[in-house]
């Protein structure tokens, strides 16, 4: 233990030889001598760690608080460098919880292992190990996982996208730090991280219009609306809000039930509001064009909202799951760091765009004598 | 600086001397270490200068190291922040104290710093990280080199560099409201916002305006109210009125909380005329019915962000910089009153 006073309080204004002073300088070891524990209970109990008990937590806070101890930036920040410089030699166990029903989410089954690899890769840069548990339906009971975290000492808990069927997920969520990967209308308000749905929709419009289309269509089902807070129907409506009357198309929203029609909906749709290129995060469509009949992009252009890896020729914007797994992950290590646990005074909800990617699927429209796209 | 070592055959503590132009390292051997230093891009961390002044002396001698705190809106005469923008400094403030670092604000604009002053004054004090504290649209923007710098922005979503982004989320914000004054029974429910307000939050508010009332019959919906910019207070008053009467507005929601007084002097009787949902109650005793944006954390967070880049020594801006988004709280109030 270093002898040397730490920085805690600003230098009154009448700095005179500094012997002569009373002591200004505030170290763990002084409120460890003061409040009669050793100096590594100091550090834990400031840091709000759940294996000191919360009466001494609150009384060695106090004397903290009375000290006028305040966290050192600067050895904070020669922490950081050397913990970064170093090996991870400490391991914390978090947990990546998905829930059983959503392997069918966006049907090319892409999204949940991307989230995953990206949030296993910032696991291990953070000395974290990341492993996958699956609720729900003929798998863990929200109880039961309680109980086997808790065992397995996990205290980093990533949520991964839940169908809006589930509501609620009940665990003793002040043991744990937790971040939603997308399931924003999941209890509780926990911290999210999100794919930028309004963003995507909003350049999948501008780039389309670019490439010469003027009726472009959302087709969508209405779960997902729900799931996304309907991030992709209020991209279409901001950007339609600044489009003239003739070209907003009134978007499908069809539910899941009604898949099975879709080889009939869709033509419908389009035709009765001369679509020119279907815009959507169901890339299962391409099977729908394909029974309907529909040649793409002689017939009808298509945009994915969600491109997924192995469709180059899919023009679209390509989501970045990887890095929304990444950001989430970030998220929690600091919060494990910094023993943040429960659910916030306030959300925050953090969005990762998407970028464009040019297809065949959309190609550039070709002008027709006398119109003039701008 | 082992780097620099390696590199050049001199032991540690001669580049450690050579960098700081030390007269016991001959002129040319310092030459030479610095243009190494150069070339492989050795910088010195202001955050580790400051903790070895403290080693080598016992006490803190250096001075905190600083956040630049960028404004736009407060040239010339330095009119005191409004309310909204004052929670979000104090904020920062609080956090980068907290966090050991003290945020300096930083005036930009036509009597204040343009980008070339701006960068030599930061480049002279040693500042490398940067807050845009909510520019203002059609105030004075600038262009530095983002690279240098670490640098997160708090809404400024029209202007420059395209850095994480951090802010309230207008567009539950709206919702949120929407939601609740439809549910305390009122029927034509209005937006009214500024165009600078859009500008810099990247049409939010009316994104989630217009979602909402997607879902309302056609009859009860209401065109929204866009103001100009830099409209005094009076005028805006008379605009919102006549869009009141002409709409039968019922509720209006509007992110000005001083419209009260004026709107009274309109002749408009608040709730008896028109009922008013504030989308940004910042005064804490204020008996506004509407959103109460938890601003401090917004600027928290901001600072948090710059300050975990200053620590890992990253400059420059994201390939796909993240927008994060601090939820606020509805609050009911008398001006929004339960109609059912």
């Amino acid at each position: 233990m270093s002898k040397a006073p730490g920085k805690t309080a600003p230098l009154p204004p009448t700095a005179a030889s500094p012997t002569a002073e009373p002591k200004r300088y505030y170290t763990l070891a002084d409120i460890a001598a003061q409040a009669g524990v050793h100096v590594t209970t100091v550090s834990l109990a400031l840091r709000d760690h759940p294996s000191i008990p919360p009466v001494t937590r609150a009384r060695i806070r106090a004397v903290a608080k009375e000290f006028g101890y305040q966290r050192d930036p600067l050895l904070d920040a020669l922490n950081f460098h050397r913990a970064r410089r170093t090996q991870q030699t400490r391991s914390v166990n978090s947990a990546f919880v998905v829930h059983a029903g959503t392997t069918r989410l966006f049907g090319g089954n892409h999204y949940q292992p991307l989230v995953y690899a990206g949030a296993k890769a910032a696991a291990e840069a953070h000395g974290h190990a990341l492993d996958i548990f699956v609720v729900g339906h003929g798998h863990l009971a929200p109880a039961r996982l309680n109980t086997i975290l808790t065992a397995r000492g996990v205290t980093g808990v990533l949520l991964s996208t839940f169908e809006i069927d589930i509501e609620q997920l009940d665990l003793d969520w002040a043991q744990f730090c937790a971040v939603k990967i997308e399931c924003l209308h999941l209890t509780p308000n926990l911290d999210a991280v999100s794919n930028d749905q309004l963003q995507v929709a909003r350049l999948a419009m501008r780039r389309l219009r670019k490439l010469g289309y003027r009726r472009i269509g959302l087709a969508t089902a209405r779960e997902d609306q729900t799931r996304l807070g309907e991030s992709f129907g209020m991209g279409v409506l901001i950007e339609q809000a600044s489009l003239p009357e003739a070209e907003c198309v009134p978007p499908l929203i069809f539910s899941l039930a009604e898949v099975p029609m879709l080889p009939r909906l869709i033509p419908e749709w389009m035709h009765e509001h001369k679509v020119d290129v279907i815009i959507s995060n169901w890339n299962e469509l391409f099977d729908v064009f394909a029974t309907a009949g529909l040649r793409l992009p002689q017939d009808v252009a298509f945009a994915s909202l969600d491109v997924p890896p192995g469709l180059p020729h899919a023009a679209g914007v390509v989501q970045n799951h990887r890095l929304v797994g990444q950001r989430a992950m970030e998220q929690l290590a600091i919060m494990t760091d910094a023993y943040q646990r429960g659910v916030p005074e306030a959300q925050t909800i953090t969005y990762i765009p998407g970028y464009w990617q040019d297809g065949t699927t959309a190609p550039p429209r070709v002008r027709r004598a006398g119109v003039e796209w701008n | 600086m082992k780097d620099v070592a390696r590199e050049s055959g001199y032991h540690i503590t001669t580049i450690s001397l050579a960098l700081r132009d030390h007269p016991s390292i001959p002129e040319n051997t310092r030459a030479r270490i610095r243009a190494i230093a150069d070339r492989i891009g050795y910088e010195r961390n202001p955050v580790f200068q400051a903790l070895s002044r403290f080693r080598q002396q016992g006490t803190v001698c250096a001075p905190a190291p600083r956040i630049g705190y960028l404004e736009n809106f407060r040239s010339g005469f330095a009119p005191p922040r409004p309310p909204h923008l004052e929670a979000i400094f104090q904020g920062a403030r609080r956090q980068a104290e907290l966090l050991g670092y003290r945020l300096e604000p930083l005036a930009v604009g036509e009597d204040d710093h343009d980008s070339r002053t701006l960068t030599k004054y930061l480049r002279e004090n040693e500042i490398t990280g940067l807050v845009i504290g909510s520019f203002v649209p059609g105030f004075a923007e600038i262009a530095l080199n983002w690279d240098d710098y670490a640098v997160a922005k708090i809404h400024s979503r029209h202007t420059e560099p395209d850095a994480t982004v951090i802010g309230n989320d207008q567009l539950r914000e709206v919702r949120l409201a929407f939601r609740r004054l439809s549910a305390l029974g009122h029927q034509r429910i209005g937006l009214a916002v500024g165009r600078a307000d859009e500008d810099a939050c990247g049409h939010r508010h009316t994104a989630g305006y217009l979602m909402e009332e997607a879902s309302i019959p056609r009859d009860r919906r209401v065109p929204p109210l866009l103001f100009p910019y830099n409209v005094d207070e009076p005028t805006l008053a008379g605009m919102i009125a006549r869009w009141v009467r002409r709409n039968q507005v019922d509720a209006v929601l509007c992110n000005w909380a001083t419209l009260l007084t004026p709107l009274g002097a309109e002749g408009l009787k608040i709730p008896d005329d028109v009922a008013v949902a504030c989308l940004c109650v910042c005064d804490s005793d204020s008996p506004l019915a509407g959103i109460r944006p938890h601003l401090h954390l917004v600027g928290e967070r901001a600072v948090s962000i710059v300050v975990t880049q200053l620590k890992s020594t990253e400059r420059g801006l994201p390939d796909f910089p993240s927008s994060i988004y601090v939820q606020s709280t509805w609050q009911d109030g008398p001006t929004a009153p339960d109609r059912r």
